[in-house]
């Protein structure tokens, strides 16, 4: 399985995305498996249900029924008593019938208290014959429904992911190198994560791609506009990493909105394009990244782009390559990342350090455990507010930390 | 006029609506605003009565109420609503004041609460009239225009994310303070029916023509003619004070009474150019942007609104999503002149926000 310098090879780092974007988009999408919800939530009725708006080739293939539970989290830590077993047995049964073996928990306020969602895994696995259970605040992203929908679609493409991923295993274990995952958001998870939270892993193409031609045009921070015939989407960089969003419309899922820590800024299209690129960017400089023809040369449309973007800009610099090559680049230079972001209810300045230490903590141990020697481990983000509107003390914390290597690469 | 809103115009009051909005513009738009847009595609349009028709429209004895939610977005947002809400809101302002509701007001035209007023109508089958409260998003429920020409809160009814009910009688001032501390016990949000008046009577205390107003502008944003600030700054009647990037976002714990009453902690963000020779730019958060200080001068105050706007997204940027190092447009739009008199300024101005003293006037 494993080709090229695989005797000098140290790891390898497989981008999924293509494969999940593929089975994610099959108009039978046989690779999904069928999942069941439990939502615990203050009431039954809500605007939006678990599967509603999805598209109908998902939902036939992955819907196996919902299951409320009161219960959740709200801003002031407020909760109801004891969960009510009877919607897990029930949950459970919904599964047998509807032959989901993989349950989906997911909690109003998990981010600010996940144990509702704990204590009902618990419950769910220590059943006869236990199913698979995925819990959506380790997907994590604030708002409910985009963070249960993710966790759905990771339910449902794990199954697939596991057996994909075992096979990788098995040859990098041979061969005795170590496996990573690139993410949307051009970082690189460890095998582990990759199969606990599949929903990470597609739609990467645009953010490797611009981790490849930054690599490429010899940059590290950069604006980067990634053209396609429909739209150029437009990344920024700083220091090799590129900056993260939380929540995506997915072009893979019909443009469902989901939690998901992706590299995408925005899309132009039409005179935007020009017009947006004409702007400074914090001082970055600009790459544009275009596809190669078949001759390895620019397409007319993206050269007369640049030749365009080059009057504007003269810092521009501009890759050409096959998208997959740049990608692979992008991969192969991606670096451990852990954001994390949660609510906490802080009294007073020492509550708020403390907060941020352990945010700060718990995701250090993460990036550094990736690979343990290969990282040392830098805060990209650490921030702290208040939540608007309340004076509950309720604070969102706000953290992101990346793996720099020890050593030369 | 009286007019219509149809899904069409929904999405652009959806963008409109961010304008000026800080605390609460949904920069990534999700399943809150797609409900009132599906709403109102499947019950179908909203008739928009203009404030000057009100009477003619709607008749002498009809009785209007605001709508819009109180408190938290994010935790809405965590909590999402069941979809209820605003019916039994109404139905419930309608058992205290013993007559039925005949049109719906937005409390405020600024985030939310513009689409909550708008779901409101749709899901009651009611028009709506064409004003708000605030012409922008200002903390407390009673600094509207509304308020400043007499009107009362209270009688108000309000739901809570557990579907508890909340029923307040006040003939004092105090609704503000009963709900806001009865706010953090429902659970961070409610979705409420308030200001019940005679519906001429709430239309002349409004700002007319806000929803119209919104849309249009949200439609400026959606024109899709190039990412131009400076020529959405010149079509909303703004000043741009130049592209920054955020190097500092410091939460300072509010001493004693300097919050003025609002409810929030004092935020300071801090904006660079790459430009070392651009000005520092330096923002005063209660909520919402009070001040604006270029190189410690103060150069925008409430309430007029300060924004931050993606230059990317073309979308105005909420305080929950903006991390450090991103970039941003920061632009002053006017407030109402309704704010700008000596009543305006006293509920609206940067000394009800506890920073006496401070503040750009005409």
């Amino acid at each position: 399985m494993l080709a090229g310098d695989r005797d000098s090879a140290r790891e390898v780092v497989v981008d999924l995305g293509p494969i999940l974007d593929s089975w994610l988009t099959a108009p039978r999408p046989t690779q999904l498996a069928r999942v069941t919800a439990v939502r615990i939530a203050p009431t039954e009725s809500s605007i939006r249900t678990p599967f509603e708006n999805w598209p109908a080739r998902l939902t036939d293939r992955v819907d196996g029924g919902w299951v409320w539970m009161q219960g959740g989290v709200d801003m002031h830590g407020g909760s109801v008593g004891p969960l009510d077993q009877s919607r897990l047995d029930l949950a459970l049964e919904l599964a047998r019938e509807g032959r989901s073996d993989t349950i989906s928990i997911a909690a109003t306020g998990a981010l600010l208290d996940p144990r509702p969602e704990l204590e009902a895994a618990e419950y769910l696995m220590t059943r006869p014959d236990p199913p698979r259970v995925v819990m959506a605040h380790l997907n994590g992203g604030r708002r409910f429904f985009e963070r249960e929908r993710a966790t759905l679609v990771s339910a449902a493409l794990m199954s697939s992911v596991e057996t994909f991923l075992d096979a990788v295993t098995d040859a990098t274990d041979a061969h005795r190198v170590t496996l990573a995952v690139a993410g949307a958001d051009g970082a690189r998870l460890t095998g582990q994560d990759a199969r606990s939270m599949p929903s990470a892993m597609f739609g990467t193409t645009t953010a490797l791609a611009a981790q490849g031609a930054a690599v490429r045009a010899g940059v590290d921070s950069a604006t980067i506009l990634v053209w396609t015939p429909r739209e150029v989407r437009v990344l920024s960089m700083d220091d090799g990493i590129l900056r993260a969003r939380r929540i995506r419309s997915a072009s893979a899922l019909s443009r469902m909105r989901l939690a998901q820590r992706h590299a995408g800024q925005a899309r132009w299209m039409g005179p935007s394009v020009p017009g947006g690129a004409a702007e400074p960017n914090g001082g970055r400089p600009m790459i544009a990244v275009g596809p190669a023809d078949h001759q390895g040369g620019p397409t007319p449309e993206f050269e007369s782009l640049a030749a365009t973007l080059r009057t504007q800009r003269p810092d521009l610099r501009v890759v050409v390559a096959p998208v997959d090559e740049l990608a692979a680049l992008g991969a192969a230079v991606s670096l451990p990342q852990c954001e994390i972001e949660r609510f906490s209810i802080l009294d007073g300045a020492d509550d708020v350090a403390g907060a941020r230490r352990e945010n700060l903590r718990v995701a250090q141990g993460k990036v550094l455990g990736t690979n343990p020697g290969e990282y040392f481990s830098e805060t990209i983000l650490d921030q702290c507010q208040p939540v608007s509107f309340l004076d509950t003390g309720t604070f969102l914390v706000h953290t992101a930390v990346v793996g720099r290597p020890a050593g030369p690469r | 006029m009286t007019t219509t809103l149809d899904a069409q115009r929904v999405e652009d009051l959806l963008l409109g609506a961010q304008i000026g909005v800080l605390s609460s513009a949904s920069t990534f738009f999700g399943d809150i605003e797609r409900w009132v847009i599906d709403t109102v595609a499947q019950r179908g349009p909203v008739t928009l009565v203009h404030p000057d028709e009100a009477a003619s429209y709607l008749g002498d004895g009809a009785m209007a109420c605001c709508a819009g939610a109180i408190g938290s977005l994010q935790a809405l947002q965590e909590m999402p609503p069941s979809g209820s809400e605003p019916v039994r809101a109404v139905r419930g302002l309608e058992r205290l004041i013993g007559e039925p509701i005949d049109c719906i007001a937005p409390l405020n035209v600024g985030g939310l609460n513009c689409l909550l007023a708008v779901v409101t109508a749709a899901l009651l089958d009611l028009p709506l009239l064409d004003c708000d409260g605030m012409g922008r998003l200002l903390p407390r429920i009673d600094q509207t225009t509304y308020a400043r020409t007499g009107l009362s809160v209270s009688p108000l009814s309000g739901i809570g994310p557990w579907g508890d009910q909340i029923e307040l009688r006040s003939d004092s001032d105090r609704s503000e303070t009963v709900v806001r501390s009865v706010l953090n016990g429902i659970g961070g949000w409610l979705i409420t029916a308030l200001y019940p008046a005679g519906a001429a009577r709430l239309a002349a205390a409004g700002i007319p023509g806000a929803i119209t107003n919104s849309a249009a502008a949200g439609a400026i944003l959606r024109s899709g003619r190039g990412l131009d600030s400076p020529r959405i700054a010149r079509q909303l009647g703004g000043t741009l004070l130049g592209r920054r990037t955020l190097t500092a976002l410091v939460h300072r714990r509010a001493e004693g009474p300097s919050s003025g009453g609002q409810p929030a902690q004092p935020l300071t963000m801090l904006f660079e150019s790459e430009n070392p020779r651009e000005p520092l730019l330096l923002l005063e958060v209660r909520n919402e942007v009070v001040l604006a200080l270029v190189d410690g001068s103060v150069t925008g105050s409430v309430p007029d609104l300060v924004c931050l706007l993606d230059p990317f997204r073309q979308r105005f940027v909420d305080l929950s999503d903006i991390t450090v190092g991103d970039v941003v447009e920061v632009l002053i739009l006017p407030a109402d002149e309704r704010w700008k008199t000596s009543e305006g300024l006293r509920l609206a101005g940067p000394a009800s926000f506890g920073l006496d003293g401070f503040g750009v006037f005409p």
